[in-house]
C-alpha cells in the first residue's frame, strides 16, 4: 500500500513538474473594470487564458488559481483559500475562464473591513486602483505551476449617471415659449469617462390617460438625439401647445459608451437611462399654482 | 356597450339613485405622415408612429355602496422605446405581440377595481404606489387587494411587470435586441391609519426575473441582461395635526441579486429567508427619507431629506438614482394682503455619496414671486439656480442660473380689455466639457411680447399674437444661435352649433452660426364638436413646414432641404352620467 501512495506522488510530482514546465497564464481586464463584482463572468469584463504546451502530447491537468487582490499601495486586501479554491481541468493548448473563475469571490477572505462593506452594500468594489495577481497551483497538492504570479492592475470606476438638472421636475413652461424653445440640461455622467460618451436625449409625450412612466415605457419618443461633448440641448419643438388642456412630456437621458452600448446602471433593463424628469407645457400659467404640480388649466396633475 | 349602460343609466334615474354610472368613454386617432425632399439621403427621422388607434373605456358603476370603476385604455400598436422591445418591434422579421405581451405592454391599462365599502379587489393592471421608497411607478398586471376596516389598512397584489422577450438579432439592417426577461412582483403592506390625521405600517415587496423564460440569452457583446431578483421593506409613518404640522418619515432595506444564476452562498451576506435567498451577485443597503412642516393659512414652511444608499435598489423605481444624498427647505407665503405670491426651495443634493473623492455637489435654488399691484398689473420674477459640481481642479462643473421677469398689464376700452405681456428669461450656464475639460459658457436671452384683445361685441372671439426672440451665444466658441418667432391663434366659439373653432398659425426664423438661417412655418387648425349632450368630437390637423438653409451640407442635395409633417388628431368622447 505505501508502495503504491509512494508511486501515485512520485507520478503526480512528475506531471506537475511538467506541467510547470510548460504553463503561462494571462489575463486581460477590460478598461475600467465592471461596476459590479457579479459582472466578471461577462466576456466584455475580460478573460483569462491558460496556455499548456505539451508538444505533442495530450496533457491533462487539475489546476486551482491563486488569487491576490492588491490596493494601489500594493498591500493584499485579499486572497483566495487554496484549501477551498474550486478545481479546474485543463487540456493541451489555450484554455479560457471568464474573470469570476480567477477572481472567485466565493472563495475570498478580505482582509479590509472597507471593502467588505463596500460589497456588502452595493456589490462593488469602492472606485480605485487595484491590482489582481493570479498563480497557478496544482489541483492536487497546491504545489506552484507557475513560478511567479502574474499581476494586472485594473481600475474601478463606478459611474453615476447624469441626473436631470432643466426643465425642473414637475414645472409647468409657458407655452408660448416652449413652442419655439425648450432647453434640455443635465450633468455630466461622474467621474467623467476618458473615452467620448453620448447623450442621447429622449422626451416622450404623457397622453391623456397616461401616467408619466407609462408614456416612457410605451410610448414613441416624440424627441431621440444623440448629444455629444456637451449636456445641453435645445429643442425646438414644432408642435402646437396652444391648447387649454396642456401637454405633458417625460424626459431621460440614456448614456452610451464609446462603442455605442449602455452605461450599466444597477437594473439593465434600463439600459443606461437617467432618473427621468416630468414637465408639462400650459397655455395660460396661473402663477399662484406654479410649484404645486397642478395644471391652471384643468387640474392634469404632473 | 355603452348605449345600453346609458339606457340602464336613464332606467335607473325614475328610481331611488341607488344605480348609476359616470365616467368616460371614447375613442382617438392621431396620424402622422412625413415627406421630405429630397428623399435620400435620409436627414430626417419620424418622431411619431403613423397610426395611433387608442381606445378608452373608464365608466363607473354604482349600486349603493357597491362601486366598480373601469379603466381600460388600451391601443393595438405596439411602440414601446422605455422597455421591451426598446424600438426594436418594428425590425422586419421581429415577431408580433402575443396576447400576454399585449396584456402586459405599458400602452394598455385592462383594470377593474370592485369595491364595496372598506374593501377592494384589484384585478389587471394597476398602478401602486404604496411609498416613495418601496413600490412602484410600474404598472403590474395581476390581482390583489386593499383592505381598510377601521384603522387597519391591508394591501396585497401581485402581478407581472413584462413578460419575457426573447433575443432578436437582424441582419438587414444589423440591430440587435437583448432580450428581457418575465418579471414578476408580490407586495404587501400593513398598517394603520386615521384618514388626514396619520398613518404607520410595513410595506414588502418581492420581485424576480424568471431564469426560464428566455430559452437562449446572448453572452457577447451585447449581452442579455440576467435575471435579477429584489426584495423591498420599509416602514412609513406620516401625521397631519389639526394645528398645521405635518410630516411623513420611510425607512427602507433592500436586498438585491443582480443575477440570480450566480454561485451561492454569497460568504459576505446571508439568506434572509423566507423572502430571499442571497448568491454572490447579492448586495443589502438602506435609504431613509423624512420630512416636517408646519402650514397656515397664507403659509407653510417644510424640510426635507432623503439618503439613498450606494446599493438601496428596488425594481418598482427601477430608474431612481441611488448613493445620494438630499435636503432641502422648501416654502409658500402670501405677503402684502395677499396680493404677492412666493413660492421658494433652497436646498443641496449629493451624488456618488459614497465615495468622497467623487463627490457631486448640487445647489438648488428656486424662487419664484408673482404681486398683483393692482385689477391692471401683475408682475412675475422668478430666479432659479443649480449648482453641480464635482471636486478637484479637473472636477466637472455644470452651473446655471435663472432670471426671469414677466410684466403684464391689462386695460379697457369701452369696446374691448386689452391684455399685453412681456416676458424676458436671461439664463446663463456654465459646463465643462469633453475631451479637454474646458469650461464653456452659455449666455441665453428670451423675449417674448404677446398681446390678447378682447372684443366685448364679439364675446365668442379669441384671439392673441405673440412675437419672441431667443439667442444663446457659447463662449469661447463664439457661435450664437438666434430663432425668431411670430405666433397667431384665432378662435370662435358658435354657441348654437355647440361648436368650437380655433387656429394658430407660426413662423420661426432660426439662425445657427455659421449657417444660413432655417425657416419654419406650422399651422393649426381644430373643431370641437358637442354631437350631444354627452358625445363630443375633438378634430385637428396641423401642418409643418421646415426648410433648412445650409446647415446640413455637405453632401450638396441637402442645401435647402425640406420636410413636410402633417398630424391630424381626432377623437370621439363620451360621458356617462348626468
Amino acid at each position: 500500500m505505501k508502495k503504491r501512495i509512494i508511486y501515485l506522488l512520485l507520478i503526480s510530482f512528475l506531471v506537475n513538474c511538467h506541467l510547470s514546465a510548460q504553463i503561462t497564464v494571462t489575463v486581460n481586464i477590460g478598461y475600467p473594470a465592471p461596476t459590479y463584482l457579479s459582472d466578471w463572468n461577462n466576456s466584455r469584463a475580460g478573460l483569462a487564458t491558460v496556455i499548456i504546451n505539451s508538444a505533442g502530447q495530450t496533457t491533462e491537468g487539475r489546476i486551482k488559481f491563486k488569487t491576490d487582490l492588491e490596493n494601489s499601495n500594493g498591500v493584499v486586501i485579499a486572497t483566495s483559500n487554496n484549501s477551498t479554491a474550486r478545481i479546474y481541468t485543463v487540456r493541451a493548448g489555450a484554455n479560457t475562464f471568464t474573470l469570476d473563475k480567477v477572481l472567485q469571490l466565493e472563495n475570498m477572505q478580505i482582509f479590509d473591513g472597507v471593502i467588505v462593506s463596500k460589497i456588502q452594500n452595493s456589490g462593488r468594489l469602492p472606485a480605485d486602483n487595484y491590482q489582481l495577481c493570479v498563480q497557478i497551483i496544482s489541483g492536487d497538492n497546491d504545489a506552484p505551476l507557475t513560478k511567479v504570479p502574474v499581476c494586472r492592475p485594473f481600475t474601478q470606476i463606478n459611474y453615476q449617471l447624469p441626473y436631470l438638472l432643466s426643465p425642473n421636475d414637475k414645472a409647468w413652461l409657458n407655452a408660448n415659449i416652449a413652442q419655439t424653445v425648450i432647453t434640455f440640461r443635465w450633468s455630466s455622467m461622474v467621474p467623467m469617462s476618458k473615452e467620448p460618451v453620448t447623450y442621447r436625449l429622449q422626451v416622450f409625450e404623457v397622453l391623456d390617460n397616461q401616467q408619466p412612466m407609462q408614456a416612457l415605457r410605451s410610448n414613441q419618443p416624440i424627441l431621440e438625439t444623440d448629444v455629444h461633448s456637451t449636456t445641453q440641448y435645445f429643442w425646438r419643438p414644432q408642435l402646437s401647445f396652444k391648447d387649454a388642456h396642456g401637454h405633458v412630456f417625460i424626459w431621460t437621458v440614456q448614456t452610451l459608451d464609446s462603442k455605442g452600448l449602455p452605461v450599466l446602471s444597477t437594473d439593465e433593463n434600463n439600459q443606461g437611462r437617467s432618473e427621468p424628469r416630468v414637465f408639462g407645457v400650459c397655455d395660460k400659467l396661473d402663477h399662484e399654482k406654479i410649484g404645486t404640480g397642478e395644471d391652471c388649466a384643468t387640474g392634469r396633475k404632473l | 356597450m355603452i348605449f345600453a349602460l346609458s339606457a340602464l343609466s336613464l332606467w335607473a334615474q325614475d328610481k331611488p339613485p341607488k344605480f348609476s354610472i359616470t365616467g368616460t368613454a371614447g375613442v382617438s386617432y392621431e396620424g402622422y405622415w412625413v415627406s421630405t425632399d429630397p428623399t435620400s439621403p435620409s436627414f430626417f427621422t419620424k418622431r411619431k408612429p403613423t397610426n395611433l388607434l387608442r381606445f378608452t373605456f373608464q365608466p363607473v358603476l354604482s349600486f349603493g355602496e357597491f362601486k366598480l370603476p373601469f379603466n381600460f385604455n388600451f391601443s393595438p400598436m405596439r411602440n414601446n422605446f422605455g422597455s421591451p422591445p426598446f424600438g426594436f418591434g418594428n425590425l422586419p422579421g421581429f415577431p408580433k405581440q402575443t396576447f400576454k405581451q399585449w396584456l402586459t405592454n405599458p400602452m394598455n391599462n385592462i383594470g377593474v377595481n370592485p369595491t364595496y365599502k372598506w374593501a377592494e379587489l384589484q384585478l389587471g393592471t394597476q398602478y401602486l404606489k404604496y411609498s416613495d421608497l418601496s413600490t412602484g411607478d410600474l404598472g403590474l398586471f395581476g390581482f390583489g387587494f386593499s383592505l381598510r376596516p377601521g384603522n387597519l389598512r391591508l394591501k396585497y397584489f401581485s402581478g407581472v411587470s413584462q413578460q419575457a422577450y426573447q433575443p432578436f438579432v437582424s441582419i438587414l439592417p444589423p440591430a440587435t435586441f437583448v432580450g428581457a426577461y418575465k418579471r414578476s412582483f408580490t407586495m404587501g403592506q400593513i398598517g394603520f391609519e386615521r384618514d388626514d390625521k396619520y398613518f404607520a405600517g410595513f410595506n414588502i415587496v418581492k420581485s424576480s426575473d424568471d431564469a426560464g423564460s428566455i430559452t437562449t440569452p446572448l453572452t457577447g457583446i451585447p449581452s442579455t441582461p440576467k435575471p435579477a431578483e429584489n426584495f423591498v421593506v420599509t416602514f412609513v409613518t406620516k401625521f397631519n395635526t389639526d394645528k398645521g404640522w405635518y410630516g411623513q418619515t420611510e425607512f427602507g432595506t433592500t436586498i438585491s441579486s443582480r443575477d440570480i444564476t450566480a454561485i451561492s452562498p454569497n460568504p459576505l451576506l446571508k439568506d434572509f429567508k423566507p423572502f430571499i435567498s442571497t448568491n454572490l451577485s447579492s448586495f443589502r443597503d438602506h435609504a431613509a427619507q423624512a420630512g416636517f412642516g408646519k402650514k397656515g393659512k397664507d403659509w407653510d414652511i417644510g424640510v426635507s431629506t432623503k439618503w439613498l444608499g450606494a446599493g438601496y435598489y428596488t425594481m418598482g423605481y427601477s430608474f431612481i438614482q441611488n448613493d445620494r444624498l438630499e435636503y432641502s427647505l422648501n416654502t409658500r407665503f402670501n405677503a402684502w394682503k395677499k396680493k404677492m405670491n412666493i413660492v421658494a426651495n433652497l436646498g443641496q443634493r449629493f451624488g456618488n455619496w459614497s465615495t468622497p473623492s467623487n463627490r457631486t455637489r448640487q445647489i438648488i435654488a428656486n424662487t419664484n414671486i408673482f404681486t398683483q399691484f393692482n385689477e391692471h398689473f401683475s408682475l412675475n420674477a422668478n430666479y432659479n439656480n443649480f449648482g453641480f459640481q464635482t471636486p478637484g481642479l479637473t472636477g466637472i462643473k455644470n452651473v446655471g442660473n435663472d432670471l426671469g421677469v414677466n410684466p403684464a398689464y391689462t386695460w379697457s376700452t369701452s369696446k374691448m380689455s386689452n391684455f399685453l405681456s412681456l416676458t424676458y428669461n436671461w439664463s446663463k450656464y456654465d459646463e465643462t466639457v469633453f475631451p479637454a475639460n474646458t469650461l464653456t459658457s452659455n449666455n441665453s436671452h428670451t423675449a417674448m411680447l404677446m398681446y390678447v384683445p378682447t372684443f366685448f361685441s364679439k364675446p365668442n372671439l379669441s384671439t392673441d399674437v405673440s412675437a419672441m426672440y431667443f439667442q444663446n451665444a457659447l463662449t469661447p466658441a463664439n457661435t450664437k444661435l438666434k430663432i425668431y418667432t411670430l405666433s397667431t391663434s384665432l378662435g370662435y366659439r358658435f354657441p348654437k352649433e355647440k361648436l368650437n373653432v380655433k387656429g394658430q398659425l407660426q413662423y420661426n426664423i432660426t439662425t445657427i452660426d455659421p449657417f444660413t438661417a432655417s425657416k419654419n412655418l406650422m399651422a393649426t387648425i381644430g373643431a370641437d364638436l358637442n354631437l350631444t349632450s354627452k358625445l363630443t368630437w375633438n378634430t385637428s390637423m396641423s401642418v409643418n413646414l421646415f426648410k433648412y438653409g445650409d446647415e446640413l451640407t455637405p453632401p450638396a442635395t441637402l442645401l435647402a432641404a425640406r420636410y413636410m409633417e402633417t398630424i391630424l388628431k381626432t377623437a370621439l368622447l363620451y360621458k356617462f352620467g348626468k
